[in-house]
């Protein structure tokens, strides 16, 4: 009975000191983050000017019924350059045009020899 | 001495001998070798996070090669002169090698029979079994025993010393000052309430360390030697923060002797990113919610970012002085990027001193993982901890990203707080993966790099309380 009395009060004792660990933990973590938010919010709001509360928060575009097919991404094509192209069409978008990615393929062979590119564009720069 | 007598004392001095003496654990080598060589695999075929893998692979390989001798501690020890060394001390003679310790002990009347005087008239101590000891006295007449000592040095291995700059916590901090260098937190500041998404995904470190802790509750435990001190239940939920630099810096300074089997855990689980969060992402969103289009982020103004690592370096700091050296370095390297007038600075930090630091912690780290503390039910245990830890904390983020959903009227895509974890930026990555995959018009790869960046900073801050805590 003994025995487990002390188990009983071992384990209480595990669960109180890890719980608050939990507890104290987390809520750190939060309310770091959450002054570190405060700030730059108000950083935002200091250099948008305090007239225009509004555009910190995304704005939603309602889904358009018929959704455009998935971009065809060409075997080969790493995901970084997937990626990258994704990031820069989003960079164009001025929050109401719309942008689809179709389809990615690798560049095939030049039209003209490298050199003669370069030497192309060095005679055409001065114009 | 014949060929042949050679060849076997050749052959019982060689690695091979000690590989393949199975009664003394030889096979245990064996298996840490097949490890290593499968994470070679992993590295060079799969491209599991290979700039770290590779190096913490052949660390692995190299330490449990036998009487190679790379991670041998320096020792220092102390060895008695003979009596020949004491003579030729006495008589001035003694060619000093090595540097010469002396101690002193006062002999009683008892010992005076046994005290010799030298022809050069200097008296020495001659016990019984042949001892000779060098007889000083004082003023008074006392006499006292020099016992002479030369200092032993012996050399350690290479990686040891390599390691001590894991040990003393030098090498993660100034990864962490490439990665600032290399970070780009406007995506974070034109849309601050990422950082809520990054202290969610940190739920994984908290709910692990309990899950750790309480596995001692189980009536086994004990048996198969699987409960957890405070300190290493800290550094096995760290994997949960997806941040491998954290994860060796808390380990380094709570739980050394489980940093192999950590840092193999957290740099696996962050090459499986695009294969373990996908599901949980599925699993907790709906379409409607997956579908959500997120306008464009505003324009950040340099001002602002370079007041950004300047008042997160206060703040956190300020908040959790053990976090300094991670936050501190991440800051300075992201103050050098935005400053622009340091741009030499910039450039090695985040290329030559970042790709030296990276092999010498990667190799290091995989160098702790010998036979005898990596082969244990304790390393099964981390890895599946770890795994249950990176779920918790996509879950986290996931939830978090819900909550904002639903406060914001349906403005935030919840799939954006998987990037939470850090792991940057192959969460993010993930994260516009899953959201394009059902949306192909949807551009949520700038977004996710918000919570993703904020991740870097929860999990420094979350390492700093447990630091605090356990430290």
């Amino acid at each position: 009975m003994n025995c487990f009395l002390t188990a009983a009060i071992d384990t209480a004792a595990l669960l109180s000191e890890s719980g608050m660990t939990v507890l104290i933990g987390f809520c750190v973590v939060f309310a770091a983050l959450l002054l570190l938010t405060f700030v730059f919010w108000i950083f935002g709001v200091v250099a948008r000017g305090k007239s225009e509360g509004s555009t910190e928060t995304p704005k939603i575009i309602p889904t358009p019924v018929s959704a455009p097919a998935a971009p065809v991404v060409e075997d080969g094509v790493p995901e970084e350059v997937v990626a990258v192209i994704a990031a820069a069409v989003a960079a164009m978008s001025d929050g109401n045009t719309r942008y689809a990615v179709r389809r990615i393929r690798a560049a095939r062979t030049a039209t003209r020899p490298v050199w003669a590119a370069a030497g192309i564009a060095e005679n055409t720069q001065p114009f | 001495m014949n060929f042949f007598d050679a060849f076997v004392q050749i052959w019982n001095e060689s690695g091979f001998a000690r590989l393949f003496n199975f009664e003394n654990g030889g096979w245990k080598n064996l298996i840490m070798i097949g490890i290593a060589c499968v994470l070679v695999y992993l590295a060079i075929k799969k491209q599991y996070e290979p700039l770290l893998l590779l190096p913490i692979a052949f660390g692995m390989l190299l330490v449990n090669l036998p009487l190679g001798g790379v991670m041998d501690p320096q020792r220092n020890s102390l060895v008695p002169f003979t009596n020949e060394e004491t003579l030729a001390y006495i008589d001035g003679t003694y060619e000093q090698n090595y540097p010469v310790s002396i101690s002193y002990a006062s002999l009683d009347q008892q010992y005076e029979p046994y005290i010799r005087t030298l022809d050069n008239g200097s008296e020495v101590l001659m016990l019984n079994d042949g001892t000779i000891y060098k007889v000083e006295r004082d003023a008074e007449g006392n006499a006292q025993a020099l016992i002479l000592y030369w200092e032993h040095f012996e050399q350690g291995g290479l990686l040891w010393y390599l390691y001590q700059g894991v040990k003393f916590g030098i090498y993660p901090p100034l990864i962490f000052l490439g990665i600032g260098c290399m970070t780009d937190f406007g995506p974070l500041l034109s849309n601050p309430k990422s950082f809520l998404l990054g202290a969610a995904a940190q739920l994984g470190i908290f709910i692990t360390f309990l899950g750790a802790r309480l596995l001692g509750l189980l009536p086994f435990a004990e048996d198969f030697n699987i409960l957890f001190t405070s300190q290493e239940a800290a550094s096995i939920a760290i994997i949960g923060g997806a941040d491998g630099p954290t994860a060796i810096f808390l380990t380094s300074k709570l739980a050394p002797h489980l940093l192999g089997a950590i840092a193999v855990a957290a740099y696996s689980y962050m090459a499986l990113v695009p294969i373990i969060q996908p599901p949980i992402m599925k699993a907790l969103t709906t379409k409607k919610e997956r579908s959500v289009v997120m306008t464009q982020l505003r324009t950040v103004s340099k001002t602002e970012k370079i007041l950004f690592p300047i008042f997160v370096t206060i703040i956190c700091v300020l908040l959790l002085p053990s976090a300094a050296p991670l936050i501190g370095m991440l800051m300075l390297g992201n103050l050098f990027r935005e400053s622009g007038v340091v741009e030499r600075l910039t450039k090695t930090a985040q290329n030559e001193l970042m790709n030296i630091v990276t092999i010498v912690l990667g190799v290091t780290v995989g160098a702790t993982a010998n036979a005898a503390t990596f082969l244990q039910p304790k390393t099964l245990l981390i890895i599946c901890l770890g795994l249950i830890a990176f779920c918790m904390g996509t879950a986290g983020g996931v939830l978090f990203g819900k909550l904002m959903y639903l406060f914001t009227g349906g403005k935030v895509n919840p799939l954006i707080g998987a990037a939470g974890v850090s792991a940057v930026p192959m969460a993010a990555r993930v994260a516009q993966k899953v959201g394009q995959s059902e949306n192909p018009s949807n551009f949520l790869l700038m977004h996710a790099m918000g919570p993703n960046v904020a991740g870097v900073i929860g999990s420094a801050v979350a390492a700093g309380v447990l630091l605090t805590l356990f430290g």
